[in-house]
């Protein structure tokens, strides 16, 4: 059940069926078509063919007064059975009473035909039928009066007094506008074996077709799944690591999916790898600074009560700024996890902006002054922004520490504020040491170290960035970095003025 | 449980309800078409309207009157017209009994009417007056004269087969006749001769009635038709007493277990039984056919009786 299932779910089987029936289809309805458009033809060419015949014997029918006497006008006759035999039919004179005056069959002679279109053709409308059954097309024509004028007629032919009932009217009453009626029956019969005969061309045309149809589905169905089949069938060994990448080849599509599942791979192995090198990293900071509490308690434990207070208070001095160390290490760590949790909530106030800065770098003045690095804030205008206080404060706080950590002595920071109508622009501009061109669009990154060799000296946790993302984010604002090596760093940072609830401006990183 | 319920007896009892309507309406259906019609004429007079009819009385004549009063075109309802005028009066209705023959006597008005319009309302007029029983022949008068129509002619007595009323097969008038046909006999050397009673539409020429006969094989016997079935007739033309036959390849065939000659006249010999028909010239596809290469191209074979054996089965003459 699944294997069929499977079957009929699959792209190749739907490629198949569409290739076929659009082989298949537009070549039926051409073939039918075709066969009926010939068989319609043939019987409007056979018409109107008959009628100009008719016509003529019609003329000569009224201008000889056959009707009158048909044994007189022997050419006639002998010109009816020709004409009867070409057409394999049939050709009928009547009069205007619907008598029957000739059958070349002889069968109806004396009969009155009553027949629609033989009465319309009395009163001078010409008309044909097609019996389908008997493969035949029979034309109605009438036999014009040629000397009928409107008001009185009579007949030109000889005509035969014979008494009327009536007896007051001459035997003549006035005949009409026609004399008769001409019936011709011509055979269809070749039409039909013609047309059984382009049938069975067109059947045999139609098997070729579904054949050549058959084939070309089967090896374009199989052609255009086959890709997507490898595909399937070589990502489990890249899961497995028995295989490394997807071949990129086929067609366009099948290309595109390739590059950007490798990409994607990609991706997920540096974030993989990453994240392996951060938990060393994280347990490798925690472990530090409890391994030096621990070396200064064994210290002090060791001396037992020969040590001098001020040692003690040393060494507790020291105790306490690692285990500072230890919770901010911590601290990141949380309000990392807490920012990456979807709901968070942002405290939004409204607040002047130059005010929070200026607090801000008054805290990092002490870090500034000891790195030897000048700090520099510059303001347009004052600022009022919606925000919430700690996210905010958090994300610059992290850009200015960044830009004075990575500097040398003598270097400087200078951080900018100024604001359109709706959006407030801080810049973060440094002297550092720059961040490398390969690894600029990975800096924002969760964990992502550019040299991993100084982190520990350099501090902190390589999370600093992500949280300043994540936080300019949560605001609906955008941060762009460009950078030298070796001359600087500049942080641009935009977050619009009002914090509107719904998320609908573009995230782009 | 109480849907469940209602649905059990519902929908039997509606199933039933169908089926009466079902019957009843089948019944209205039969009863819909009555034992007799009128036939009108329509709105142009160039077609016939059945219309249903029930005669009150019950004998010939006095049913042939009641149609005929009922017929006049005063009595006309909607787009269906009673064929006679109103003012063409009956006059006299005979009926001879032994004969069937029904004598209808018209007023000097039914000169009025002429030509095809004349044909169509007489064609109506029979037609009904012909359903009565005991009327197997129509003679009308005008004014105790036999009628005549516009061209002269004398119209005389007329039955069912004296209107045509179209030219198929399904309408054409029926003729019957008895027809000798030669069949090859079982081991092909002579023909047998078979009497066969045919009733064929009068849009087939006779003698193609009879090379019909042929393609098949007779009933309870062991004669051999003239040719195959899968043989189809090209044309089939008579001129100047010479038939003209023009079979396809499937005439002859690998498994015709009848010798060609005996083939060839059993058709001639057929043929020629009919007046019209004093050779016959047979081709396959256009070629002539002949029996030896000494005979001239386009030969005509006439009849040959040499190789009729006597019917010692079935009964002759």
């Amino acid at each position: 059940m699944n294997k069929f299932k499977r079957f009929f779910t699959g792209m190749r089987f739907l490629v198949f069926l569409v290739t076929f029936l659009a082989a298949l289809i537009p070549a039926g309805l051409l073939s039918y078509s075709f066969l009926r458009l010939y068989e319609s033809k043939q019987i409007s060419t056979d018409y109107s063919q008959i009628t100009s015949q008719s016509k003529l014997l019609a003329n000569q029918i009224a201008s000889t007064g056959y009707i009158d006497d048909p044994s007189q006008v022997d050419f006639l006759n002998a010109e009816m059975t020709a004409l009867a035999n070409a057409y394999s039919g049939r050709i009928m004179v009547i009069d205007s009473s619907l008598h029957v005056v000739k059958d070349t069959y002889g069968a109806e002679e004396g009969r009155t035909i009553v027949w629609t279109n033989a009465v319309r053709a009395a009163r001078g409308e010409t008309s044909y039928t097609v019996d389908r059954k008997d493969h035949a097309i029979i034309v109605a024509a009438p036999i014009p009066n040629l000397t009928y004028v409107k008001d009185n007629s009579q007949k030109t032919a000889a005509s035969t007094d014979t008494a009327n009932g009536s007896g007051e009217e001459s035997s003549q009453a006035d005949i009409g506008p026609y004399l008769g009626v001409l019936l011709t029956v011509k055979s269809t019969e070749y039409i039909s074996q013609n047309f059984s005969f382009y049938q069975d061309s067109t059947w045999e045309g139609l098997l070729l077709t579904l054949i050549f149809a058959g084939f070309l589905a089967f090896f374009f169905s199989r052609f255009l799944s086959a890709p997507l089949q490898k595909i399937i069938g070589r990502i489990p060994k890249i899961q497995d690591d028995s295989e490394d990448s997807l071949p990129v080849k086929g067609y366009r599509e099948t290309r595109e999916i390739a590059v950007e599942f490798n990409d994607f791979k990609q991706k997920m192995q540096t974030i993989d790898s990453s994240r392996s090198e951060f938990v060393s990293n994280v347990s490798h900071e925690l472990k530090t600074p409890l391994a030096s509490i621990k070396v200064l308690a064994d210290s002090i434990n060791s001396m037992g009560d020969q040590a001098p207070i001020e040692m003690y208070r040393e060494f507790m001095g020291d105790i306490t700024h690692e285990i500072d160390r230890e919770t901010s290490i911590i601290n990141d760590l949380l309000s990392l996890v807490k920012m990456d949790k979807s709901g968070v909530s942002l405290e939004i106030k409204s607040m002047n902006l130059n005010d929070l800065m200026e607090s801000l770098l008054r805290r990092l003045r002490p870090l500034a002054e000891k790195q030897g690095v000048e700090l520099v804030m510059e303001s347009f205008r004052p600022v009022v922004c919606d925000v919430d206080e700690v996210k905010f404060t958090l994300a610059i706080m992290n850009l200015v520490e960044n830009g004075i950590k990575y500097n040398h002595e003598g270097g400087w920071v200078h951080v900018t504020l100024n604001s359109d109508y709706e959006y407030c622009y801080i810049k973060v501009k440094d002297s550092g040491m720059g961040i490398p061109e390969d690894s600029i669009d990975h800096i924002f990154e969760r964990f992502y170290r550019v040299d991993k060799s100084h982190s520990r000296e350099i501090g902190g946790t390589g999370l600093g960035l992500a949280i300043t993302w994540n936080a300019i984010k949560l605001h609906h604002g955008e941060i762009k970095v460009s950078s030298i090596l070796g001359e600087g760093t500049t942080f641009d940072v935009r977050v619009p003025l009002k914090y509107i609830q719904e998320e609908n401006q573009e995230e782009k990183k | 449980m109480r849907r469940k319920l209602l649905r059990k007896r519902l929908l039997p009892g509606l199933l039933v309800l169908c089926l009466l309507l079902a019957l009843f309406s089948g019944c209205g259906k039969r009863q819909e078409k009555s034992e007799y019609v009128l036939y009108d004429l329509n709105a142009d007079r160039t077609d016939f309207i059945e219309e249903n009819y029930t005669p009150t009385k019950t004998k010939a004549k006095d049913m042939a009157e009641e149609m005929l009063n009922d017929m006049s075109s005063d009595k006309s309802s909607g787009n269906r017209l009673r064929p006679i005028p109103s003012e063409v009066g009956i006059q006299s209705v005979t009926l001879d009994q032994e004969s069937g023959l029904l004598t209808v006597s018209f007023s000097r008005a039914y000169s009025n009417l002429n030509g095809a319009e004349e044909a169509m309302t007489r064609a109506a007029i029979v037609k009904t007056l012909l359903q009565i029983r005991g009327v197997t022949m129509v003679d009308f008068q005008v004014e105790g004269t036999e009628l005549v129509d516009e061209n002269g002619n004398v119209v005389g007595a007329m039955d069912e087969s004296s209107f045509v009323e179209g030219m198929t097969r399904a309408d054409s008038p029926k003729n019957s006749t008895e027809l000798t046909i030669y069949y090859p006999s079982a081991d092909g050397s002579a023909l047998v001769a078979q009497k066969k009673k045919v009733t064929y539409s009068s849009n087939i020429p006779i003698y193609r009635v009879a090379l019909n006969c042929l393609q098949k094989k007779p009933k309870d016997s062991d004669l051999n038709p003239a040719f195959p079935s899968t043989a189809k007739v090209l044309s089939m033309t008579v001129a100047d007493s010479i038939c003209y036959l023009n079979f396809d390849t499937n005439f002859r065939t690998s498994s015709s277990n009848v010798p060609l000659k005996t083939a060839i006249y059993s058709i001639v010999d057929t043929l020629t039984e009919l007046s019209s028909i004093k050779g016959v010239q047979i081709s396959i596809n256009g070629e002539n056919v002949s029996l030896s290469d000494d005979d001239e191209t386009g030969i005509i074979f006439r009849r040959d009786t040499t190789l009729i054996q006597e019917d010692d089965s079935k009964d002759t003459d």
